[in-house]
């Protein structure tokens, strides 16, 4: 396996873990840089729970290799929720109890966050499409999809 | 889970004699450190953004095992049950703060230790002969109890303690105590305009007795149970910042993944692993009772080193089932009466004067939990004392069975319960399959590990809910009145390991089978249900409303297809025979009127609807579809819910839309199959869920009730099926007698 440091813009900061190229992006940031923030579901790009932001782009890190991002821009939650955007979403979900075991909330709210950035009053079709790669196994989805549209209808300023 | 045999519920007065025991233990005042072992997590218990917590420095007044008020008068509750998503941490210190009459902005939780003594839900009291756990119930939480469980005595423990301080107050002020009242964690004596906070008083109320029966508030008054509170635990589930087990690290801790047997039960032939440990990053290879474990210094190359690792296995010894050839062997035994459970009448009586019978068989799959979270245990054991970090529904027995493993007396493991990533049953497994393994792994290991699952180990991982077949059969006679009805049950036995032995005196197995049958609710004379077990080597464990999904199913449809032989209107019927049950009554008319059905009604959309009641509580579900040709397109879900006092209204209709989310997914998908014993899913792709574009529109009604609290995180699932089954059956005559309903031909969802 070919381990060599390799560069990547982390939350802001740049960050050279010497690790195997084809080692996920996801435990790059769990392991090596103790960022847990982004969870582990499927490992297959199936629930979501990963989500981060890739050059801005939603991106599931447990299949993204971290060679993929090398000189690249990822965002976690553990900054995207700093931003006004993110601050906004956050405010929301706790006023609306969004989070049940919360689980997957990092996904859904980095999902969230881009969806808001591209299309800021989103239709429930646009939700439809931008947030069906997310699992909630609590089954939270009709309270996500009413906090999207409070955000975008300015309710959490 | 229902609780019978030696275990019963008690009366709420017991409760309180357990409240006011525990008030006696503990009046002290200290200041400092946290009381939590070293190490473990700062549970991350601080009230929602704007509003702070608790300095950890402030002096403190713990003055039972629930409570602790701090010196800048900050309120913290120290919850017994587990939080799985239900918003535990919520609606328990609603119920205490309530009677303390604290400021709910600086009222926060705090996860209790693992103890059954302490914090066992007293709905699972003893009856008599435990000993010590007579005084508590088991500390798990299942079977929609924790409201219900705990409401009686956290209700009292809080009012214990505001007698408490208003009794100092009273002899700090030196003014009769019924000059004073409380109102957000002040003692104010209005006569002087005084004002003084609990954490003021809190060391002078230190040396007062715990009152034994606290007078308990008026429910009329209640300002804080049956407001929709925001979750306390919003925050840091919202920003990353909360440490799921998953996230849990601990120094010098190993990742560990196991092999296990391709099929269950086969003992392991041999390994060889030497591609394995020449993998960067594994560390050792060990043999345990389950498999196989590979320790590593993370999880990648733990599961890089796992692939490269070869098993050999005697499968011929496993159980080599297959999935397809269950329907005809649980018909078969379904063909013979069972053990019986519910005889009202003679069913034989009523059979013989009818008019027109119809009999079926109905089947559903196995189905796996799958939490957002998958399993893990972290878990420092040194020889001689054990720490073990789990999301777990039921830590105390965790905890023992860890110490039974490793030689150690209870009191030499710490056990600390997270905050988990969904539950739904499997964190409360009877096999206590993944706290054995971890208990093994860390006597082979002796090193600070976590055991991970991957989401492929957790969905072949058994602990499924059983397959499940009914067979129903009625009479009607010539009126169209049903005079006859039996429903026999044949289930996998839930007793799956030599542990579980010692549980079956806890929960009776045959009736936990039945659920959902024996109550059926319907007004008829005769009425058997009987059961059989069967037995095979798949894990089996309760999943999210346990048998009550899959013989409410079997009751509502079966009812719909026996109102339309009998030319009546599916609702009509229902309302003709709930005569005697008003709740269930009030349940369908509440959700018949509040999705606007009425028998006759024409407007394109197709509706069924289902009742039922278990955990205390009443649900009726209107379900609305429209059908193009094969397409099949849900619109809503309504429901009314009956769970007496709603404790905290928006956290219930949040529990139901979970419910209804998590019913969708087996109704329209789920299933677990096995072919030759090897389990044919292993992952969200093949063992689908529900998502976001599938989900409909979901519109909850709570009808206004002050009686006790009933459980609601269950309640929201056996209704759904068999009320879209019914508006399926209502749409186009046809009969879906199993589950998931992507295997019929005739319909198809998005």
């Amino acid at each position: 396996m070919a381990v060599k440091p390799i560069p990547v813009r982390v939350n802001g900061s740049v960050v050279q873990p010497l690790v195997d190229a084809e080692k996920p992006l996801l435990w790059v940031l769990r392991d090596d840089l103790d960022l847990t923030g982004s969870k582990y579901g499927c490992g297959r790009a199936q629930c979501g729970a990963c989500t981060v932001h890739v050059d801005g782009q939603p991106t599931r890190s447990c299949v993204t290799p971290i060679a993929a991002v090398a000189d690249r821009d990822v965002q976690t939650i553990e900054s995207v929720v700093e931003t006004s955007l993110g601050q906004q979403v956050q405010r929301a979900w706790v006023s609306l109890n969004v989070p049940q075991c919360g689980y997957c909330q990092s996904g859904q709210i980095m999902a969230v966050v881009a969806l808001l950035r591209a299309i800021p009053t989103p239709t429930d079709r646009d939700i439809d499409e931008a947030l069906s790669g997310n699992i909630c196994r609590c089954g939270m989805y009709p309270r996500i999809r009413k906090a999207v549209h409070e955000i975008a209808a300015g309710a959490f300023q | 889970m229902k609780s019978s045999g030696p275990l019963r519920r008690r009366t709420l007065l017991r409760a309180g004699v357990i409240a006011g025991g525990g008030l006696l233990v503990a009046c002290k005042w200290s200041g400092g450190s946290s009381s939590r072992s070293s190490g473990a997590p700062a549970s991350p218990g601080n009230p929602p953004a704007a509003a702070p917590g608790p300095d950890p420095n402030a002096e403190r007044w713990t003055p039972n095992a629930f409570i602790r008020i701090s010196a800048d008068n900050f309120v913290t509750v120290i919850v017994g049950a587990a939080e799985i998503g239900q918003g535990t941490m919520t609606s328990v210190p609603m119920i205490v703060a309530e009677e303390l009459d604290a400021d709910w902005e600086r009222v926060s939780w705090e996860q209790s230790p693992a103890s059954a003594i302490t914090y066992g839900n007293p709905f699972w009291q003893a009856e008599g002969g435990l000993g010590e756990l007579d005084q508590a119930g088991l500390q798990i939480t299942a079977a929609s109890t924790t409201v219900r469980g705990y409401y009686t005595s956290q209700r009292q423990a809080g009012a214990a303690v505001r007698e408490m301080l208003l009794a100092a107050a009273a002899e700090q002020l030196g003014v009769d105590q019924n000059s004073l009242r409380t109102e957000n964690s002040h003692v104010i004596h209005s006569a002087s305009g005084t004002r003084l906070s609990y954490g003021e008083l809190a060391a002078a109320a230190a040396a007062i007795s715990p009152p034994l029966f606290p007078t308990l508030k008026d429910p009329a008054t209640f300002r804080i149970i049956g407001q929709s509170k925001r979750r306390l635990d919003a925050k840091e589930k919202t920003d990353g910042s909360l440490a799921y087990g998953f996230d849990f690290k601990i120094p010098d801790m190993l990742t560990v993944m196991v092999v296990r047997a391709p099929v269950f039960g086969a003992p392991l032939l041999d390994y060889n692993d030497s591609a394995a440990l020449a993998v960067d990053g594994v560390v050792g290879v060990y043999r345990v009772p389950s498999g196989v474990a590979i320790a590593a210094r993370d999880f990648w190359s733990a599961e890089q080193g796992r692939k490269l690792l070869t098993t050999e296995w005697l499968t011929q010894l496993g159980e080599t089932l297959s999935t397809d050839d269950l329907p005809d062997q649980f018909n078969t035994r379904n063909s013979i009466p069972g053990l019986i459970v519910r005889n009202d009448g003679l069913v034989e009586l009523g059979q013989l004067g009818a008019s027109q019978s119809l009999t079926d068989d109905y089947h559903f799959p196995y189905l796996a939990h799958a939490p957002m979270e998958p399993l893990n245990v972290t878990i420092d054991y040194t020889g001689s004392r054990c720490e073990i970090w789990c999301g777990s529904q039921w830590p105390d027995m965790d905890k023992l069975v860890a110490a039974a493993i490793l030689g150690l007396t209870p009191d030499q493991v710490v056990f600390n319960n997270l905050l988990s990533g969904g539950g739904f049953g499997r964190r409360a497994c009877l096999g206590f399959d993944y706290i054995q393994e971890a208990a093994h792994v860390a006597r082979a290991v002796g090193q600070p590990l976590k055991v991970v699952w991957t989401r492929e180990d957790d969905i072949r991982g058994g602990y499924y809910r059983p397959y499940t077949a009914c067979k129903l059969s009625a009479a009607l006679d010539s009126s169209g009145k049903i005079v006859s009805w039996t429903h026999r049950v044949a289930s996998q036995t839930l007793l799956i390991s030599p542990l579980v032995e010692a549980a079956t005196a806890l929960v009776t197995e045959e009736v936990q089978t039945a659920q959902g049958a024996i109550e059926l609710p319907y007004d008829i004379p005769n009425v058997r249900v009987d059961t059989h077990s069967i037995i095979n080597r798949v894990p089996v464990l309760w999943v999210r409303s346990v048998a009550n999904a899959t013989n409410v199913y079997a009751v509502e449809t079966f009812f719909d297809r026996l109102a339309g032989m009998a030319g009546k209107h599916p609702l009509t019927m229902r309302r003709e025979l709930l005569g005697k049950k008003p709740r269930h009554l009030a349940a369908v008319n509440a959700a018949a009127n509040a999705a606007g059905w009425q028998p006759g009604s024409d407007d394109g959309v197709h509706r069924g609807i289902a009742v039922f009641a278990s955990y205390d509580s009443v649900i009726a579900q209107v379900v609305e579809l429209t059908l193009e040709g094969k397409k099949a397109k849900l619109k809503r879900i309504v429901s009314a819910v009956d769970c007496g006092t709603a404790v905290n209204p928006d956290l219930v209709e949040a529990q139901i839309e979970s419910g209804i989310v998590f019913a969708l997914s087996t109704a329209l998908f789920g299933e677990i199959t096995l072919d030759q014993g090897v389990v044919e899913q292993s992952n969200y792709h093949d063992y689908r869920v529900l998502r976001m574009y599938q989900t409909p529109i979901i519109e909850t009604v709570i009808l206004p009730s002050s009686e006790h609290p009933g459980g609601v995180g269950e309640l929201g699932v056996p209704c759904v099926a068999p009320a879209l089954a019914n508006a399926l059956f209502a749409a186009t005559g046809e009969v879906y007698n199993s589950l998931p309903l992507s295997k019929y031909d005739n319909v198809q969802f998005d």
